[in-house]
């Protein structure tokens, strides 16, 4: 299963080289590879699309600011979701200013009209109302490793936390959505 | 019972944006990037050579592979390599895998160019490469899915329209970087190569067209217009710069050929070459007149013209200006012409430059004009709803050309034609921009009006 992780960081090499020489062309290339997945992450962040697609758009504004000051990207898939969960924290920091989080808000009314049976298959809106029942640092791992499918080496850099970390949290993860499925049979 | 639920959140990736968003946000960052490239010449360090930079690039893989895999990652690289070889030789669109492997293969080219004028290289390398795929689609397509050749034509035509894209800007680049220092010979053979290849790619494109497919003719037609753009620019350069050495040189009494025979090299153009490529853009030009001036005078033989109201008379009063505006122009080609058969490029190059000015001008105000009237007689428009200013401006405007023109004309007598031309160059690029504004006004104007 390496191999194509390896490739993809090769590839964003030369693209990112490219681009460093000034390719708007290879710009387009990167975003086009880059933005749902960073549209998606942002906006199970923070379940707003207008405000996703705001913070999206502001990533990669912010992608090309550092590209410009000559920032050093070992690793750019890494470094671009570093970028977009600086922007969510930055988000949620401003926004705690003026009121609650909207996590915070969804979480009981949300909760009573969901529907869970594990055996089959789950409507994508429930889905987004489960993710949005698990804590914040548990709902960016579980985004990152089961709908993008980062490896669990890939989530650490990402969410600067250990390898042994991240394997934790999902565990967590695992155990809070059973809590959450109990609730509900009951 | 959790593990079923987290595999099913796999299903969540059909989740995307919108494409407006997609489409505005990608636009804007390249712009940026543009924008940047424009104002500080990208990021190129001139200290840094081909060989050093390949060092570096390697050298900052190392950190990217884990030991165990580098040997494999390596190798993996190497039968990509070797593989988009044998697919960069081979195939057409009609095997889709092996010209998607040629088209990761071109990317990585491109990606390791060292300076722009190897990139530049690089572009015009794949521009022959997506003339070749043409040429061979049009031979094979005897035997193919008449549906499915012009599909495939319609994907080398786009790419050949990106390349150009790309040449464009490389060649604004270089051209950029020599103001820096003193590059203009370089910055002259790129101009003349682009140029080149952009006449065989307009050649190359004329022989689509015998593929009848309504989509294709779109893109081919989008195509064109594209390379000619780029082939524009690369004459301005080529004017500006050929100029630049004439007057930079201790040689007395050269001519304006000479500087171009001075560079001659395996990737520059003969001068008959290049002679040759101005013919065909002449050739072109007139066409353009030609078509501009049959439309003109079928708009004022036309019924809608020809009913009497105040409005109608004016914009009778465009088309009559419009038409003087084609006549100079017609006139500062044959001009061009006789100073081209004369020998003198330069002054040739700068005429037909600003030839080329005037009839885009005049094509915009056209289609600006053809819009509109498709839009429900926009005449009437304007005037029911009481913003008549905006017909009156654009011939005041077009007055102002004129005037121009025919002072230019006079000039012409008492002194050399490239002084007029300088003396004249920033005055005709402001009226032309205040024209084409005027358009672009008119056309907004109208559909703000004619929106529900």
């Amino acid at each position: 299963m390496k191999a194509p992780s390896v490739l993809q960081d090769l590839q964003d090499k030369l693209l990112l080289r490219s681009l460093v020489r000034g390719d708007a062309e290879v710009c387009g290339v990167l975003f086009d590879k880059y933005s749902a997945k960073i549209f998606r992450f942002i906006l199970f962040k923070v379940s707003n699309r207008e405000t996703a697609e705001d913070l999206a758009s502001q990533c990669f504004l912010k992608m090309w600011e550092k590209i410009k000051e000559g920032a050093e990207i070992k690793n750019f898939q890494a470094w671009l979701y570093r970028v977009a969960r600086n922007l969510v924290i930055d988000y949620y920091r401003a926004r705690d200013k003026e009121e609650l989080p909207l996590i915070y808000q969804l979480e009981e009314e949300e909760f009573s009209a969901l529907q869970v049976d594990p055996d089959k298959a789950i409507a994508a809106q429930d889905l987004q109302k489960l993710l949005l029942l698990l804590s914040g640092d548990v709902r960016e791992i579980v985004i990152l490793k089961y709908i993008e499918g980062l490896s669990v080496r890939e989530i650490a850099s990402i969410v600067e936390k250990s390898a042994v970390n991240v394997r934790v949290i999902l565990h967590r993860a695992l155990k809070e959505l059973q809590n959450h499925a109990q609730k509900k049979l009951k | 019972m959790s593990e079923k639920i987290l595999k099913q959140f796999k299903t969540l990736r059909r989740v995307t944006p919108s494409n407006v968003w997609q489409e505005n946000t990608r636009t804007v960052l390249m712009e940026s990037v543009k924008k940047f490239n424009l104002t500080n010449n990208g990021f190129r360090d001139p200290q840094n050579n081909g060989a050093e930079k390949w060092l570096t690039f390697f050298y900052s893989l190392r950190g990217l592979l884990p030991r165990p895999s580098r040997v494999v990652g390596f190798a993996v690289l190497a039968a990509i390599i070797g593989g988009g070889a044998f697919a960069t030789q081979a195939s057409t669109p009609k095997n889709k895998t092996f010209y998607k492997i040629k088209e990761f293969y071109e990317k990585v080219e491109l990606a390791s160019a060292g300076t722009p004028e190897d990139e530049l290289k690089v572009l015009l390398k794949h521009a022959e490469t997506r003339k070749a795929e043409m040429d061979q689609l049009i031979a094979d397509s005897k035997d193919d899915n008449p549906a499915e050749v012009a599909s495939n034509i319609a994907t080398v035509v786009l790419s050949l329209q990106k390349n150009q894209t790309s040449v464009g800007n490389t060649l604004d680049t270089i051209e950029a970087s020599a103001t820096k220092g003193d590059k203009s010979e370089t910055v002259a053979l790129a101009a003349q190569t682009v140029a080149k290849n952009s006449q065989q790619a307009i050649e190359t494109l004329e022989t689509v067209k015998q593929v009848s497919d309504p989509n294709l003719a779109a893109a081919v037609n989008k195509a064109t217009a594209t390379v000619e753009e780029v082939q524009d620019v690369s004459l301005k350069i080529l004017a500006d710069n050929v100029t630049e050495i004439v007057a930079a040189s201790t040689t007395p009494a050269v001519s304006p050929l000479t500087p171009i025979n001075d560079l001659q090299s395996d990737t520059a153009i003969h001068p008959e070459e290049l002679k040759n490529i101005i013919n065909k853009k002449i050739e072109r030009v007139d066409q353009k007149i030609k078509d501009v001036t049959d439309k003109l005078d079928a708009s004022l033989a036309s019924d809608n013209v020809s009913t009497t109201t105040v409005q109608t008379s004016t914009a009778k009063g465009l088309i009559v200006d419009l038409k003087n505006t084609s006549a100079a122009a017609q006139q500062k080609l044959n001009e061009a012409k006789e100073d081209l058969n004369n020998g003198s490029v330069v002054t040739a190059l700068n005429k037909i430059n600003q030839t080329t000015d005037l009839v885009k001008a005049s094509v915009k105000v056209i289609n600006a004009a053809e819009t509109a009237s498709v839009a429900k007689d926009p005449v009437k428009s304007i005037t029911a709803t009481g913003t008549p200013t905006i017909v009156p401006k654009a011939t005041e405007e077009k007055a102002l050309l004129k005037s121009s023109v025919q002072e230019l004309s006079a000039d012409d007598a008492t002194t050399t034609p490239q002084e007029v031309i300088d003396g004249k160059t920033d005055e005709f690029g402001q009226e032309i921009g205040n024209i084409t504004d005027s358009a672009t006004q008119a056309t907004g104007a109208i559909k703000v009006l004619l929106q529900p």
